[in-house]
């Protein structure tokens, strides 16, 4: 809780994909490592949960999506004062030009990997979770 | 003896006489001479007593006189005519005479000077030589006869035609019976010559000898006035009555000319009346005779405007030389028909200088002439334009040549048109615009879809002007069919205007205006044809020619219009093969995906499970189930996902049912619906099934299930949540029918069209996942078992995907 009327809660993490079983499992591995994990199946539900919650200390964001994909949601980060210092890891079953400017960002290729994928998510952690994984 | 009186009497007589009184001895010598013989002799009396010889000038009398005193007894003549000595020319007639009563021997001379005498002598004899001579000279004939018609004379050179000498006939004593080889009392000859001897002159005309002749007879009379016979006069007249046969066939061939068709003959008067023309005349300015005498005929009125100014002139110089020289002019004749002549005219009566009242006219008709001119002109021209137009399919071959390098090298259709638009200009017009309409086939396989087009690019030969067109080419102005640019499209025919109004269908008033500053006069519209369709329509304008589009400009448009074609050919081709390349590149990114996020749900969960174990020594059972369901679950996933793409890489014979059995199709569906329940259940879509009996078939029935899971999975994936109706019956054509309605998000008419295509999915693959391959492999499942799959959507109320396929009996 280092000031501000937003403090970042500092183990939430907000996984936003369409496919369930995706979802599921990032979730479960997240929290079998001790986070907190919400979860939202498209880019507008996640947005609707940034706007009602403190901003979480990572966010992993899918591309395809329906209703609203992942660089529409990029954008919305992008321009929005509250949101741009969220760091964000792009997790996508997509390779190369289609990334389009989601390139620019942290990517984990899907089929990722359990290590891999903790070890993005503690980069991003200061090392604060690393003791207790 | 004589007495002295009688001496001295004839000493004076001798003295006083004219006579030259010689005295000669016997031996020759002068004794004596008198005063007017020493005068003759032009000397001294003492100087004349010399050898009589001595007093001859010309050696023969010299001669002469010496031997008749050779002997002492003279003979000498009579008359002895001796030239004087010392008196040249002077001449005496000597009488010598014995003188014994003077002495024995002596002779006495008496002499008379005939010097004058004989000289008037020969000048009488010259002139009797003069006559003859004249005579014999005569051009003519000149005879006498007698009584009985016998020649008595005959002169003249004349006789040299009859190969006579004067006198030959008379000589002979030849009658003229005889000369002429006749008795024929009548004889022109006889006939005459009987006329004068009965003291009547008589003429007449004969050709002899091949020579003709005019002769007179008159009578000849003697001094008393008796008629002693004929004197006739024949004039040669051969080269006369030569020339006058010669005028008499020069008039006939003059009257033949006039008569003949050759030359117009015509006599005019200055006020313009023809007063007299040949037929030849009449014939070419189609009048005739009865026109003539009337008065109708007028050379002014004949003469078209143009050609007045040459005949004032030709008038002018008549009055000035007599004549004009031949110039070319028309006529008009009755029947309007322009006659082209060549006339030369004359003066008939008027003194030069004066203005001519009358004159004559020569026309010769030179329509041949004109046609013949006419005829060389053409082949000239026709020459000239071939060689022309040799040069001209030259640059046209070299034009199309370039055409095709230029057009090859574009495979974007719009640069292709755009070239072609270049291409045209300046050869073909001054600016050109090229509307691409209708649309192209896109796609592949068993489903082609339609891209609709509509646009045009254009060109200006003046760079300045560009930018007109460019604005143009922003507006439809194709719209409205404007310069009968339809019926190019409809037909593939081209189509060539000569007016300016070709634009004036136009509504659009921005457009009338940018074509009213570019300009058109006249256009032609070719198509570009493709293999069948009219691809686009070039239309080339020339803003300044009305008739700038011969047979030949169209054509060479056609060869370029066919060579963009190709090039647009090719264009759609390359475009194909990148849109097949894209399309693939696609579908290869979208199963990757598609597969990775079975995989990715897959080992996330496998490596916790293997976490979980290397972490605790036991495992909660449900824990350890969930997982178990979930790796089935994406196992299965995967298992869908490969199937689908094991159908799209089957070629199209293949797609044929394998091994059918006979299948429940309500039964089928219920067990899909069952098996998918998870996901539905999660994708909060309620399913209702309402079924008939009987929808049964032989169908292979895996692919079957699989068609329903597709069509199911879409319904689920785009159905918003909603319920989704699912049906079993029977068609109106009897086959078992399955309706899979959602109330989701729906599909628009142009989507419907494309969404069994290969690859192809109505919304953006940013938000929806899936191979794309739902409906194609569903209709290909459905086709393959003779059946169909259609769809009914609007967008926003859901769709309905109908599955027929034929029943087994």
């Amino acid at each position: 809780m280092i000031g501000g009327a937003n403090p970042v809660e500092r183990n939430r993490i907000l996984v936003v994909d369409d496919d369930d079983d995706v979802r599921e499992g990032i979730q479960l591995a997240l929290e079998t490592n001790g986070y907190l994990v919400d979860a939202a199946p498209d880019g507008r539900a996640a947005l609707s949960w940034l706007y009602e919650n403190p901003p979480p200390l990572l966010i992993l964001l899918d591309l395809m999506m329906p209703v609203m994909d992942g660089w529409q949601v990029l954008d919305a980060l992008d321009s929005d004062a509250r949101f741009s210092s969220i760091p964000v890891v792009v997790v996508t079953a997509f390779r190369g030009d289609r990334l389009g400017k989601a390139a620019t960002r942290s990517v984990l290729r899907k089929p990722i990997e359990l290590d891999e994928l903790m070890r993005a998510v503690a980069a991003h952690d200061h090392g604060r979770m690393r003791a207790s994984s | 003896m004589m007495s002295g009186a009688d001496v001295t009497m004839l000493r004076a007589a001798s003295e006083a006489t004219r006579l030259l009184i010689v005295v000669v001895d016997a031996n020759g010598n002068v004794v004596r001479v008198n005063r007017a013989a020493a005068q003759a002799l032009d000397r001294l009396e003492a100087d004349c007593l010399v050898p009589v010889w001595e007093l001859a000038e010309l050696d023969e009398e010299r001669d002469s006189l010496r031997a008749a005193f050779a002997h002492g007894a003279p003979h000498l003549p009579s008359e002895l005519l001796v030239h004087l000595a010392g008196r040249k020319g002077r001449i005496v007639d000597w009488t010598a005479t014995a003188a014994p009563e003077i002495g024995n021997g002596v002779v006495l001379l008496t002499g008379v000077d005939v010097t004058e005498r004989l000289r008037a002598s020969a000048v009488l004899r010259e002139t009797d030589v003069h006559y003859r001579l004249m005579l014999e000279h005569l051009p003519a004939i000149v005879w006498t006869t007698d009584h009985d018609l016998r020649f008595t004379s005959s002169i003249g050179r004349g006789l040299e035609s009859l190969a006579l000498r004067s006198g030959d006939a008379a000589s002979h004593g030849t009658s003229l019976f005889a000369y002429f080889h006749t008795d024929d009392e009548t004889h022109v000859v006889i006939d005459a010559h009987r006329r004068a001897l009965e003291g009547h002159s008589a003429t007449y005309e004969i050709t002899w000898h091949g020579r003709s002749y005019q002769s007179t007879v008159e009578p000849l009379k003697s001094d008393s006035g008796e008629i002693v016979g004929c004197v006739g006069v024949a004039l040669d007249v051969t080269e006369r009555a030569e020339a006058e046969r010669a005028r008499r066939e020069s008039e006939q061939r003059i009257q033949r000319l006039v008569d003949a068709d050759i030359i117009g003959i015509v006599l005019w008067s200055r006020d313009g009346r023809v007063l007299e023309a040949n037929k030849t005349f009449l014939d070419l300015v189609e009048c005739d005779r009865d026109d003539l005498v009337s008065g109708r005929v007028s050379w002014t009125e004949m003469t078209p405007p143009e050609y007045r100014e040459l005949d004032r002139r030709a008038l002018d110089e008549i009055r000035a030389t007599g004549r004009c020289r031949p110039f070319e002019k028309e006529y008009v004749s009755r029947s309007g028909a322009r006659i082209p002549v060549l006339i030369g005219g004359a003066s008939l009566d008027a003194a030069v200088g004066e203005p001519p009242d009358r004159g004559v006219a020569f026309v010769l008709d030179l329509r041949e002439q004109a046609r013949l001119r006419a005829a060389r002109d053409r082949l000239l021209e026709k020459e000239r334009e071939a060689h022309g137009q040799a040069e001209e399919a030259n640059v046209r071959l070299v034009l199309v040549a370039e055409a095709g390098k230029a057009l090859a090298r574009s495979l974007d259709e719009r640069e292709t048109l755009q070239t072609l638009a270049q291409l045209c200009l300046p050869a073909l017009g001054d600016w050109c615009v090229v509307v691409r309409r209708g649309g192209r086939s896109v796609g592949e396989g068993d489903i082609e879809r339609e891209e609709v087009l509509a646009y045009s690019v254009g060109a200006h030969g003046d760079p300045a002007r560009r930018a007109l067109v460019e604005r143009l080419c922003k507006l439809p102005w194709w719209l409205d069919d404007v310069a009968g640019i339809e019926r190019v499209f409809a037909s593939g025919e081209s189509i060539v205007r000569s007016d300016a109004s070709a634009f004036a269908g136009s509504r659009n008033s921005d457009v009338v205006q940018i074509v009213h500053e570019l300009g058109v006069r006249s256009l032609t519209c070719v198509p570009v044809r493709g293999h069948d369709r009219v691809e686009a329509v070039a239309m080339l304008v020339s803003a300044t020619d009305p008739r700038r589009y011969a047979h030949a400009d169209v054509m060479l448009a056609e060869q370029l219009a066919t060579r963009a074609a190709m090039a647009l050919e090719n264009a759609r081709l390359f475009a194909d093969a990148l849109a097949a390349v894209r399309a693939r590149d696609e579908f290869l990114a979208i199963a990757a995906h598609e597969l990775r996020t079975p995989l990715t749900a897959l080992m996330l969960r496998v490596q916790l499970l293997r976490a979980s174990f290397e972490s605790q020594a036991r495992i909660e059972r449900a824990q350890a189930l969930r997982a178990v369901s979930v790796l089935e679950q994406q196992s299965r996933r995967l298992s869908r996902l490969v199937d689908s793409l094991l159908e799209i890489s089957r070629p199209a014979s293949k797609r044929a049912p394998g091994a059918t059995e006979s299948t429940d199709l309500a039964q089928l569906v219920r067990d899909v619906v069952s098996t998918m329940l998870p996901e539905l259940t999660k994708a909060g879509c309620a399913v209702r099934i309402e079924t008939a009996p009987d929808a049964r078939g032989a169908w292979e029935r895996t692919r079957i299930e699989q068609l329903v899971t597709n069509l199911l999975s879409n319904a689920m994936k785009f159905g918003r949540g909603r319920p989704i109706d699912v049906r079993v019956d029977i068609s109106e054509n009897q086959r078992a029918r399955l309706s899979i309605r959602d109330h989701g998000i729906g599909i628009s008419k142009s989507d419907q069209a494309r969404i069994f295509g290969r690859f192809e999915r109505a919304v953006s693959t940013r938000h929806f996942g899936g191979l794309g391959l739902g409906l194609f492999v569903s209709a290909q499942i459905a086709r393959a078992h003779g059946g169909r799959l259609d769809v009914q959507s609007e967008p926003g109320k859901g769709a309905c995907f109908i599955v027929e396929l034929p029943r087994s009996t």
